[in-house]
């Protein structure tokens, strides 16, 4: 007896923990998606850590010549380099790794520095730029002369601005000077016949002239040093943090990407580490920026895998726009067919019938999206790029055919609608449907023929400037409207069933049509969960991947064109959340769009779910 | 409901008034087009399945060869293109282990909420929570199973169990085990609501009477409510296998792998590695459809590999919906008894 | 009954072929370029052929998947048609106790694709640059959206480029970004597919479609133009002054100051075999010289 009721009570308690589990699951996926995301806004800091290593050392026989040499390392791709100058001459050690294996090959060489360049020391930075390693000279005058050290009779002169301080960075592009109190940042880079070039990206006015300015190592942070102050500028974001003081520091120097080394005015060495993403801001997200070579503020999503020094941009309108556009389109395309569907099954259709059709359309709904999308990628895309006006024709003469016989039946259709048998009226339809969509495809071909001389996607461009990619929003509408008629039908269709047919049958028996019954009566009662359909499957379409992913043509545009692609929210974490480093900021901005995505469907379906628990609760009260 | 079906059989009174006439043509039009649309994919899918059946001149090999070399195990001589025997082998022990998971917890929930849970705000939330579990994008539960089963708790489980490993992750990478959980957490709605569905038909007399006779809540369940319920449970646990098949996109972040050769299970401790990574015919599909090699024959290819994938997950589904159809006879006779 | 008759008939089958196909194993993964993820299904299927008891899972979703996925253990074979970066590299820095080794095991070029119809030949560096890039790194000029500033034909008129590329995370979009656009923006109308061969295909078949694509292309639906660099003439992508010409690298994790484990050695030694190199130029790619590979193969386990 005892162990009965243990057993029972036992059963009993886990049944309840695998209820309270559901709820613990459900809230930890909201905890945990903005878990992952929320560091993105805790501000930057200090922290003082220990000392770090140093990548490479100097050989040893520079070291300690610190009064007369200037010692440089660069580090890239496939170079580590270790250079030593003096007034006159450049000593280097390059060390490469251009053999197949991982082995380091060591060069000394030794250059005689032109003479013009020989005033300069202090200031003189030795970098590695695109695989190029560059000696880079600013001048005070504003003239930066750039000397490859493979072909040191190279020697470019780039025009910048006078300078007090400089700092340039040894692996990123970034060079910032100050002139007073004004700090301008460049970007350097290489063009295709090896010649450096400079772009003046952004200007700021300080209250001070800046003591020191130091460059990160990978060109995306700047200490400022002034007086005991320090400046923390985010090139990213292009803004300016104050950061508390440092006591009485005069020198600092970057150790590695995130720590960087103050030497205090006693002699100590102090590290510190930057904590947090002193490159993030929500401005990156929701307004347009503005980076050097573009001409206005732009909206891009360009998350930056490779770190080459260049700014990543993260604007998340690109892609909510995408994703509305391709859902809205999917909509247009499924809603005419969706609901009218649901309406003659739920409604014209016998009880009998109806149960045989519905388990029919509910294994449509089982067709894996990824076919969809593959069959519409590969077999359906280029078809629908190259015989568009015949798709369009389609398109056209589909609707415009049946409507047509519509107006038809309706001015004079009694001898023609006696003789209609209603459960085999769709099928009856069906070859007509078939003669529409020929006809459409050949009317299509025609008309492109006599009126868009031949090619519709030329005349378009010619007329219009309108041009068509392969992977356009109408096709992708239509795949994703595909994948979301079942949906659209089933919720819809069972809305329009539950009303009891008593109602209507009233109405057919005090005199009213069919429709006008269905109009008066059904439609009202049924519309919030029709409603819900139309918001069940928009929550859908949001959310669908495979589709996109193939179909979308992954372009990150913000443009009303029908003809463009797009690229969603839903694509893109399925393209690059795999990639993207563990904690790292382009990591948790994916999960933050997740968190979003996963907060809108979640408020759009509680939404559908509430207007539906309304068709129910009205049904069962007419019902009862 | 006579009534009206005898109006359905008086088909003038339908069409008496014009404006009647025009939307029943306009709605019935509406289903011929999604019947044609429907039947356009599929002819689609199926003709080109077919032209890859059909032994072409450029191809030495006979049907059965065809056929053998696309169910293989290994790689096919054009490169980018396996045998997709791996694939239906990973996808069959992902759902295997997926309804190990997913079956008893789904089954208990849907018990709590129909034989446990008093009306309340509880009982509300748990209902809610499942409801809109159902409308959460698939893509989502991939993002958690990467965020949480993989980066928190297999990544624990690797500091507890398999601390001499690291910083080589046992668990703490994407894997088998936890694209089971992802799948199962994501079909948990599937099965409750059709266990919940079993559950409201059992007639409350049968309960009444089992615990009038002196057993207990457990008993009652075990040998009355659940037995009654069986077919419901397997309907819903086969529409979710079914979904674990053909869904792509969480898993292509919870481990599923261009290639990985059947090293999923041997006979080697513990015979089942549920921390290895694994393939997928779903996924098979997007890397078939992606990278399939650039003969001739790739958009049949792809064709044929969808169409499997279609098979298997209509031939689950259908399964479902017939056990469905049985069970509604079986149980309106239990009731017209 | 019939039910649970029928799902035990089930799960023995899908046990009996498991066991068909299982096979004791050693377990490697391999991570990263999409790029060469046809070669290393290959590589892992013909040594598996010689090692019957390794076991190789292939992993491709593009070159940046590789140096986190090593750094974190999760593969122990890193594939990427690019160099580490040196931030890449930072990662194994700080790691007390993994460090690589890195093995380049052929040559790439990325070739340029246009419509078997489409009448261009050749191309520059920079009009490829003024197509793609929005920033224009290289300060190449003005940007270039029509066919009609490239060639005057009367095919393509004044139609717009629409160009192809790979995703951000793959290793062609990388050097593409790198040497082709001076490090600059990519336009956003880019097409960006996730396989090679779907670019390949959906090039073949639009006659506006310009795209990059790394591997050897043979397809009869596209031709691939030659580069041309200042006043020179067009260089083919076979050509060993190929501008787009890239080294391609495996990346083997090892323990710090201890040489390759014997699985991941042998592994190394076969990819740089006659053999391996051999499904180097299956796989489209130009393979190591033979003297240079077998030097390679001879040092690529030491420590």
């Amino acid at each position: 007896m005892d162990r009965r009721r243990f057993i029972d009570r036992l059963s009993g308690a886990a049944i309840k923990a695998a209820s309270a589990l559901v709820l613990v699951a459900v809230a930890s996926m909201f905890v945990q998606i903005f878990t992952v995301a929320f560091p993105l806004w805790e501000s930057v800091e200090w922290r003082a850590t220990s000392a770090s290593d140093q990548v490479l050392a100097a050989p040893p026989e520079w070291v300690g010549r610190t009064e007369d040499l200037l010692v440089f390392r660069a580090n890239s791709r496939r170079r580590h380099w270790v250079a030593a100058s003096d007034q006159a001459t450049l000593w280097g050690q390059l060390q490469t790794k251009d053999a197949p294996i991982d082995q380091w090959s060591t060069l000394d060489y030794r250059i005689a520095l032109p003479p013009e360049f020989a005033r300069q020391a202090r200031e003189r930075v030795v970098m590695i730029l695109d695989g190029l390693q560059l000696l880079a000279i600013p001048e005070p005058s504003g003239t930066l002369a750039v000397i490859d050290v493979e072909h040191p009779s190279m020697i470019s002169q780039l025009t910048t601005s006078p300078w007090d301080t400089v700092s340039l960075a040894a692996d990123g592009r970034m060079m910032i000077q100050s002139y007073h109190n004004v700090l301008s940042l460049y970007q350097l880079g290489v063009g295709h016949n090896r010649v450096p070039t400079v772009i003046k990206l952004s200007e700021h006015r300080l209250a001070q002239t800046p003591d020191q300015i130091l460059v990160s190592p990978d060109g995306v942070l700047a200490l400022i040093l002034i007086g005991e102050k320090v400046l923390l500028w985010q090139l990213y974001s292009d803004e300016l943090l104050s950061m508390e003081a440092l006591g009485a520091a005069n020198f600092l120097s970057w150790t590695s990407r995130d720590q960087f080394k103050v030497l205090t005015a006693t002699g100590d060495e102090q590290y510190f580490r930057l904590k947090g993403f002193p490159n993030f801001d929500m401005q990156q997200l929701f307004e347009p920026q503005w980076r050097s070579g573009y001409s206005s503020a732009v909206f891009r999503w360009l998350p930056i895998v490779e770190n080459t020094g260049d700014f990543p941009m993260f604007s998340l309108w690109p892609l909510l726009w995408g994703t509305l556009k391709a859902a809205l389109m999917a909509l247009f395309f499924a809603l005419p067919i969706g609901i009218p569907t649901a309406i003659f099954v739920g409604f014209y259709m016998s009880p009998r019938l109806r149960d045989r059709i519905k388990p029919a359309i509910e294994l449509l709904a089982a067709i894996p999206t990824v076919v969809i999308g593959a069959i519409a990628a590969v077999a359906v895309a280029p078809v629908f790029y190259q015989e568009f006006a015949g798709f369009l024709g389609m398109l056209l003469m589909i609707p415009a055919g049946v409507a047509g016989v519509a107006v038809f039946v309706t001015k004079r259709g009694d001898a023609v609608a006696a003789r209609w048998q209603l459960e085999t009226l769709p099928l009856k339809i069906s070859p007509l449907v078939l003669v529409l969509a020929v006809v459409g495809y050949l009317m299509g071909k025609e008309l492109e023929v006599l009126f868009f001389t031949g090619d519709l996607g030329r005349f378009l461009v010619d007329t219009y400037s309108i041009s068509m990619a392969q992977r356009n929003t109408i096709l992708l509408g239509f795949s994703l409207g595909i994948a979301l008629v079942p949906t659209l039908f089933t919720i819809s269709e069972e809305a329009i069933h539950a009303v009891p047919r008593q109602l209507a049958a009233g109405c057919l028996a005090l005199g009213s049509s069919h429709w006008q019954s269905f109009r008066d009566v059904v439609l009202p009662i049924a519309f919030p969960g029709i409603l819900a359909a139309v918001l069940v499957s928009f929550g859908r379409a949001i959310g669908e991947t495979m589709i996109l992913v193939m179909v979308s043509g992954n372009t990150p545009l913000m443009d009303w064109d029908l003809f463009s692609g797009i690229r969603t929210l839903t694509a893109t974490l399925a393209l690059e959340l795999p990639e993207a480093s563990r904690n790292g900021m382009h990591y948790r901005i994916l999960f933050m769009a997740a968190f979003l995505l996963f907060a809108f469907t979640f408020i759009v379906n509680t939404v559908a779910e509430l207007t539906r628990s309304r068709v129910t609760r009205m049904t069962t009260t007419w019902q009862g | 409901m006579a009534g009206l079906n005898s109006v359905h059989r008086r088909h003038q009174h339908l069409f008496r008034h014009s404006g009647a006439r025009s939307m029943t043509w306009l709605t019935a039009s509406a289903v011929a087009i999604s019947m044609f649309t429907t039947l356009a994919f599929l002819g689609l899918l199926v003709g080109l399945s077919v032209d890859w059946l059909r032994p072409s001149p450029e191809t030495v090999l006979t049907l059965p060869q065809r056929l053998e070399q696309l169910l293989s195990a290994t790689p096919s001589a054009g490169l980018g293109f396996t045998g997709l025997a791996p694939a239906i082998f990973g996808t069959v022990l992902l759902v295997i282990l997926m309804t190990l998971v997913l079956g008893p917890f789904a089954v208990a929930v849907a018990i709590y909420l129909s034989e446990y849970a008093a009306r309340g705000w509880y009982t509300d939330m748990v209902r809610i929570a499942i409801q809109n579990l159902a409308g959460v994008p698939s893509i989502i539960y991939g993002v958690f199973g990467l965020g949480f089963f993989i980066y928190v708790i297999g990544a624990s489980v690797d500091e507890m169990f398999f601390a001499d490993s690291l910083p080589q992750p046992t668990f703490g990478t994407p894997g088998l085990l936890w694209a089971a959980l992802t799948m199962a957490l994501m079909n948990l709605p599937v099965v409750v609501v059709a266990t919940l569905e079993g559950l409201s038909r059992v007639p409350q007399e049968q309960r009444y009477g089992s615990l009038a006779l002196g057993a207990t809540r457990w008993e009652t369940l075990r040998h009355i409510t659940l037995p009654a319920v069986l077919p419901n449970i397997l309907t819903g646990l086969i529409l979710s296998v079914a979904r674990a098949a053909g869904e792509v996109a969480p898993l292509m972040l919870v481990g599923v792998v261009k290639y990985a050769p059947a090293s999923l299970v041997d006979g080697r401790w513990p015979f089942v590695h549920f921390e290895q990574k694994f393939m997928h015919l779903g996924y098979q599909v997007y890397d078939v459809a992606m990278h399939a090699p650039l003969d001739s024959g790739r958009l049949e290819l792809i064709a044929v590999t969808a169409l499997l994938l279609v098979i298997v997950v209509v031939a689950l589904n259908l399964s479902a919906i017939l056990l469905r159809l049985r069970l509604g006879q079986s149980t309106a006779q239990s009731e017209s008894l | 009954m019939t039910v649970t008759r029928v799902l035990c008939l089930w799960i023995a089958l899908a046990l009996d072929v498991s066991y068909a196909v299982a096979q004791s194993a050693t377990s490697m993964t391999i991570v990263g370029s999409d790029t060469l993820a046809a070669l290393n299904t290959h590589w892992a299927n013909a040594f598996q052929t010689s090692q019957p008891s390794a076991s190789i899972d292939v992993q491709a979703s593009g070159s940046a998947t590789a140096p986190p996925a090593l750094a974190a253990g999760s593969a122990t074979i890193g594939a990427m048609s690019r160099r580490m970066t040196q931030s890449e590299l930072a990662l194994f820095s700080g790691n007390a106790s993994l460090t690589l080794t890195e093995v380049i095991i052929g040559y790439d070029a990325i070739a340029i694709l246009v419509h078997r119809d489409n009448p261009l030949t050749e191309i520059s560096l920079e009009q490829l640059e003024r197509i793609f890039s929005e920033t224009r790194g290289c300060a190449s000029g003005e940007p270039i959206r029509l066919w009609s500033d490239l060639i005057a034909s009367d095919i393509l008129g004044n139609r717009a480029i629409t160009p192809y590329g790979r995703p951000a995370s793959s290793g062609t979009y990388g050097f593409f970004r790198h040497v082709v656009l001076c490090g600059g923006n990519p336009v956003p109308w880019i097409n960006e597919l996730a396989g090679t061969a779907a670019i390949v295909q959906a090039v073949a078949q639009e006659m506006t479609a310009l795209g990059y694509v790394g591997g050897d292309i043979q397809h009869s639906g596209v031709r691939r133009l030659g580069l041309t660099m200042g006043q020179g003439p067009a260089v083919r992508p076979s050509d060993i002054a190929y501008p787009l010409r890239r080294p391609l690298y495996l990346y083997f994790t090892r323990l710090r100051g201890e040489e390759l484990n014997t699985m991941t050695c042998e592994f190394a030694q076969f990819v740089l075999s006659d053999r391996g190199q051999e499904l180097v130029s299956l796989a489209g790619f130009s393979p190591l010289a033979p003297l240079t590979a077998q030097a390679a193969s001879r040092r690529v386990c030491d420590g």
